[in-house]
């Protein structure tokens, strides 16, 4: 936003002073509402071609050339559904709540710079208002949930609840190794933190051994947050239908599957900013063009978080609330404390290659430790006998 | 080995492969195998099946089906209603007037072409059948269901050549007895040896069209054509392994008669004729004894809905082996009546 | 990976329970079936399974028509396995009728009912990961090859699910040269999909952690309650009809019989995956010896099939459990008198409540899957 006025303040000279400020606002709410429910047509319909292929089907092809159409087929369908509201629904909370889903996932977009400087809102405390924001879709959830009326939705509701707390923490202290990391809570100076010592690729976070761990407990953070697969728990549909939207229908229920993908974007988005060096990659410095690159590289990265997202939506079952809640406290928790701990040691010890051994053998142990034993008695290798 | 996420990164590559793999499946259908289909039909194999249609040859009125009503009994839901055909006088007319298949009932079992003693329905393997209304488009009459033996050739060629090959056999050994064995009431006529037994050994009573019957040269002529075309009466002895042996065209093998049919006598049996008006077969036995009494009020297809040809039927209830006096198809109620008036004249019932 | 909780202890915090009709229509009761369950948060307190929403009037339809024309209608009980329900009727009333089936038929029984059993199975794993939310990646490469699979079952009797293959005294249709080769082909490359699947399944930790110590059927209650099948080898019942009848001429091929230990849905997930290895070892056997023949018996007439009266229970061992029909003719003979059927998927389903008490919703439903159902053999 500031790049933009900046930008453009010098061709408004003479013009009311708040022309040039108006635009500078208008442009990124614009690009917000515009690219990214774009992006989010196109992910649903990337999602269900690859989904398509790695079960060997062809996916959805008949509506345009390689049914590059579905997404607007798929809106129009669901525009036109019929709207049903349960008889005893509380009408109200029943209608806010897609409504509400929508909002903090477009929030969440104003903190993700896209190239050097360009970010719609360069807050000194980014990531801190991201988990602000994220946390509050919830209540939609839930809203959503209780005003239907309906014992599953509430089943849903009270999962995604639970779910979303939990998974907060371990996701927050992840980052907060990054911030230690970055020195700042800004997502543009974390991104300039990553090519700090001059390194271009190797700088990023994730190839350090706590930011590689910082990056696994992120995601599996951002995947609990935005409620997709292995941690779908909210609506799996093979217990509980759909959980907090069984009861909704035509474009309200369109509105959740628009929160909920843009979470999972902007979740991708904010992963690729801390770990992934945001814009990062090379060319960025070309004068004029480097921006476009740098977008690009952006995107790029974001697509590959996306792609792995729908990769393991193909491949993993879905754990149990149960297992879910206990592995968020009992394994990722202790990691990402401990994972707190390295990066103050990284950050003391001189040496960067000793550091890189040292750190990446602690976290190591750490993990087969306590996959060890959150296996062990739970679950075993078996082997099977034959009849005489 | 231990737990540590390996199994999920083994899954991962799978799927992986299993992605990829489906770009470099042109064709091969080793893994996309999706058929995409209004563009793309799968084969079909010979013997597949969707719903039943009856054959004719040549042209759409000679159709095989003589309406002796076995398939609609033997239909599994009971979804065929065949009417026979009469002429004004009320004389059956060895062809149905009205052959529905409700195909919204029908469960496509191929019962109804193992039982056919007559080869005259087969399984269509068109699928696409789809109607817009509930009711009356789903039910199949007579001209949809007929479709000519080209049609046959073409879906199931194996299993039509050897029911082809059947019917010409059939047809040449008739035409054989016919010639050596002169039937002596009809010699001018082509004579129709009906029920020439298809596996040799059990017997039967063979079909004359004595000189006094009451036919038109019309009608002479339409039953010599018929005949001849294998359409009406062969006897059904093997009606099981023939069915069954059709697609592989195996030679049945035959089966020992349920009730050994008599051999019929040097005077034949003039009323065993289908095309003779019940009365009219009353006249010719009023002398004769209870079983020809009782053969004459059968249907004369010697279609085997019974479980027997005529004769056999009529010893059998003669014989009192068996008492269901409802068993012949084609005669429909006239012939339970008759046949339970007669018992009742013979004071055995 | 996480111990199971346990339900809140009574006296601490005021819970309520919650009744939930899971079902008759829910994506994942296989069908039209409910579950009336009572949850206390999570954790089922109290299940009850209501059935019969399916129900058809199977006996009664088949006492009223002909022995052949029940054929036809075994298809629809488990239309998975229309192959295996063929033959559970037809055993049945050849063991009734003193019929002597053929060598060739026997085998070509043992061919289908083999790749039946490979089929169901692994569409049954393919069903169960969907329970688990797998989004149909396993279930779906289980279709690839059963479409393969189901192919070889068109040339031959016409039709892909509704087979009405089999015939009293043997079956309708022969088995020419090239659906041999068909199935050799099919077999041949069976085990590879087979590797695929276990290195998609097998090791997954989120699937061990699911399945594991899930829903046990104990060893004595699995015998109590009469469970057959997969179920109960999973449960370290050594009991296989193919083994303990030896019908057919399965006395003659070399194949073992896995057992579980624990009989959770892990032992029935695993126990089928060497159940198809063992199949295919069958399927070797059979294809490499079938005889040269009469593929039907030929003293069996199609109408007017008439049984002396008696009496008598044949049964196999369909994917499922145990397939029986017990039959009574009567005088005349032409139709049953008694036709009753003894289908494995329902009687495997009483035990549906001892064994999900106690577990989560989420377990209910895999547990459900575990059992392999198809609600057409339930509900007859
Ligand atoms: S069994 Fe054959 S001849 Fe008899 S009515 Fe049916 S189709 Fe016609
Ligand atoms: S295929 Fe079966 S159901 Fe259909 S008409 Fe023939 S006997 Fe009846």
């Amino acid at each position: 936003m500031e790049t933009i006025y900046q930008l453009i303040a010098g061709w408004f000279a003479g013009k009311p002073e708040w022309l040039p400020l108006a635009i500078a606002i208008a442009v990124p709410i614009l690009f917000i509402v515009g690219v990214y429910p774009a992006i989010f047509a196109y992910t649903t319909l990337v999602e269900r071609k690859a989904l398509g292929r790695v079960q060997n089907r062809y996916g959805p092809n008949r509506v345009g050339r390689w049914g590059i159409l579905q997404p607007l087929a798929d809106g129009l369908k669901l525009l036109t559904k019929e709207d049903i509201v349960p008889r005893d629904a509380d009408k109200f909370t029943h209608f806010l709540a897609p409504v509400i889903a929508v909002i903090p996932s477009v929030l969440l977009f104003a903190i993700v710079p896209i190239a050097p400087g360009l970010v719609p809102v360069n807050l000194n405390i980014g990531i801190l208002f991201a988990f602000a924001i994220s946390t509050a879709s919830v209540l939609a959830l839930f809203m959503g949930g209780w005003a239907s009326r309906n014992k599953f939705s509430l089943l849903g509701a009270m999962r995604a609840v639970a779910q979303v707390v939990s998974y907060e923490v371990p996701m927050v202290l992840a980052a907060v190794a990054v911030v230690m990391a970055a020195g700042s809570l800004s997502t543009l100076d974390i991104v300039k933190a990553q090519t700090r010592g001059g390194l271009e690729i190797a700088g990023w976070f994730v190839f350090q051994p706590w930011g590689f761990v910082g990056f696994v407990l992120f995601a599996i953070g951002a995947m609990a947050e935005s409620a997709r697969t292995p941690f779908d728990i909210p609506e799996a549909e093979s217990e509980i239908i759909a959980g907090y939207h069984t009861e909704y229908s035509g474009f309200k229920f369109a509105l959740f599957q628009l929160g909920e993908y843009l979470a999972a974007i902007a979740m991708a988005g904010i992963t690729v900013t801390m770990f992934l060096g945001g814009y990062l990659g090379p060319g960025i410095h070309i004068p004029y063009i480097g921006g476009f690159i740098a977008a690009f590289w952006f995107f790029l990265k974001l697509g590959c978080m996306i792609l792995l997202n729908i990769w393991i939506r193909g491949t993993w079952p879905r754990v149990r609330v149960d297992q879910l809640m206990g592995f968020a406290w009992k394994v990722l928790l202790p990691m990402s404390i401990l994972n707190i701990a390295v990066v103050g040691l990284w950050h003391f010890m001189g040496n960067k290659v000793l550091a890189w051994g040292v750190t990446a053998a602690i976290l190591g142990l750490a993990f087969v430790i306590l996959a060890k034993i959150s296996a062990a008695g739970n679950i075993e290798k078996r082997t099977y006998r034959y009849a005489n | 080995m231990g737990f540590l996420g390996k199994g999920l990164f083994q899954g991962m590559a799978v799927t992986a492969r299993n992605f990829v793999g489906t770009y470099f499946d042109r064709g091969t259908r080793e893994k996309l195998v999706t058929y995409q289909y209004p563009e793309e039909k799968p084969p079909l194999p010979e013997n597949s099946r969707s719903f039943p249609f009856l054959v004719y040859d040549g042209t759409p009125d000679a159709m095989r089906c003589v309406a002796c009503k076995i398939c609609e009994t033997e239909c599994p839901p009971q979804c065929i209603y065949i009417v026979m055909d009469r002429d004004e006088k009320g004389k059956p007319q060895q062809r149905p007037k009205v052959f529905d298949i409700d195909i919204s009932v029908c469960m496509q079992c191929q019962i109804c072409v193992e039982v056919c003693p007559f080869e005259a329905i087969k399984m269509d393997n068109d699928y696409e059948k789809s109607q817009y209304g509930r009711f009356d488009d789903l039910i199949e009459h007579l001209p949809d269901l007929l479709k000519s033996n080209e049609y046959y050739n073409e879906i199931k060629p194996t299993e039509a050549k050897a029911v082809d090959a059947k019917l010409k056999a059939e047809a040449e050994k008739k035409a054989k007895k016919g010639t050596s064995k002169p039937a002596a009431a009809a010699p001018a006529k082509p004579a129709a040896p009906a029920p020439a037994p298809k596996p040799a050994t059990a017997p039967a009573g063979k079909i004359t069209i004595p000189e006094d019957a009451p036919f038109t040269a019309e009608q002479r002529a339409w039953l010599a054509g018929f005949l001849s075309a294998g359409g009406v009466a062969t006897s059904g002895t093997g009606v099981s392994p023939v069915a069954v042996a059709e697609t592989t065209g195996e030679t049945p093998v035959p089966l020992p008669e349920a009730t050994p049919a008599a051999e019929a006598p040097a005077g034949g049996w003039p009323w065993h004729d289908p095309g003779l008006g019940m009365s009219q077969r009353m006249d010719l036995v009023k002398a004769a004894p209870l079983a020809d009494k009782l053969m004459a009020a059968m249907a004369q297809t010697d279609c085997h809905a019974c479980g027997y040809d005529c004769r056999g039927y009529a010893d059998a209830i003669a014989a009192g082996s068996e008492t269901d006096l409802s068993l012949c198809l084609p005669g429909e109620a006239e012939t339970a009546k008759k046949l339970e008036e007669l018992m009742k004249e013979a004071g055995k019932l | 990976m996480i111990q199971q909780i346990s339900p809140i202890p009574t006296g601490m915090i005021e819970t309520q329970t919650i009744e939930v009709s899971i079902g008759p229509q829910h994506p994942s009761t296989h069908g039209v079936f409910r579950m009336d369950a009572v949850l206390d948060g999570e954790t089922v307190v109290g299940l009850k399974p209501v059935m019969g929403y399916l129900h058809r009037n199977h006996e009664q339809l088949a006492e009223r028509m002909t022995w052949l024309a029940s054929i036809p209608y075994t298809d629809r009980l488990d239309y998975f396995n229309s192959m295996t329900n063929n033959w559970a009727l037809c055993l049945s009333v050849e063991k009734l009728a003193g019929i002597k089936v053929p060598e060739r038929a026997e085998y070509i029984r043992v061919i289908v009912s083999e790749l039946t059993r490979i089929l169901n199975h692994s569409c049954v794993i393919g069903f169960m990961l969907q329970d688990l939310g797998a989004w149909g990646t396993p279930l779906l490469y289980a279709f690839r090859e059963r479409e393969k699979i189901l192919d070889l079952f068109e040339s031959l009797s016409g039709a892909r699910m509704m087979c009405n293959y089999m015939r009293f005294g043997g079956v309708r249709v022969d088995m020419t040269d090239a659906m041999v080769a068909q199935a050799k082909d099919i077999v041949a490359k069976f085990p590879r999909f087979l590797d695929e699947f276990e290195q998609l399944l097998s090791n997954n930790e989120v699937l061990l952690a699911r399945c594991q110590k899930v829903g046990i059927l104990p060893k004595e209650l699995a015998i109590n309650a009469s469970i057959s099948g997969p179920m109960a080898r999973a449960s370290g019942v050594d009991y296989d009809i193919r083994k303990v009848d030896k019908y057919g001429v399965y006395g003659r091929f070399d194949f073992r019989v896995p057992l579980g230990e624990v009989g959770d849905v892990y032992d029935r997930y695993y126990i089928r995956v060497l159940e198809m290895r063992e199949s295919i070892k069958i399927l070797n056997q059979a294809l490499r010896d079938l005889p040269a023949g009469a593929f039907v018996a030929p003293e069996v007439k199609l109408r007017n099939f008439k049984i002396p009266p008696g009496d008598g229970y044949g049964r196999v061992e369909a994917p499922k459990g145990e397939l029986g029909f017990y039959l009574v003719s009567d005088e005349g003979g032409k139709m049953p008198y008694r036709y009753h059927c003894r289908p494995p998927s329902f009687i495997n389903l009483t035990t549906l409540e001892d064994m999900c008490l106690g577990h989560k919703v989420a377990d209910v439903v895999i547990i459900l899957g575990s059992v392999d159902i198809v609600l057409g053999e339930v509900d007859r």
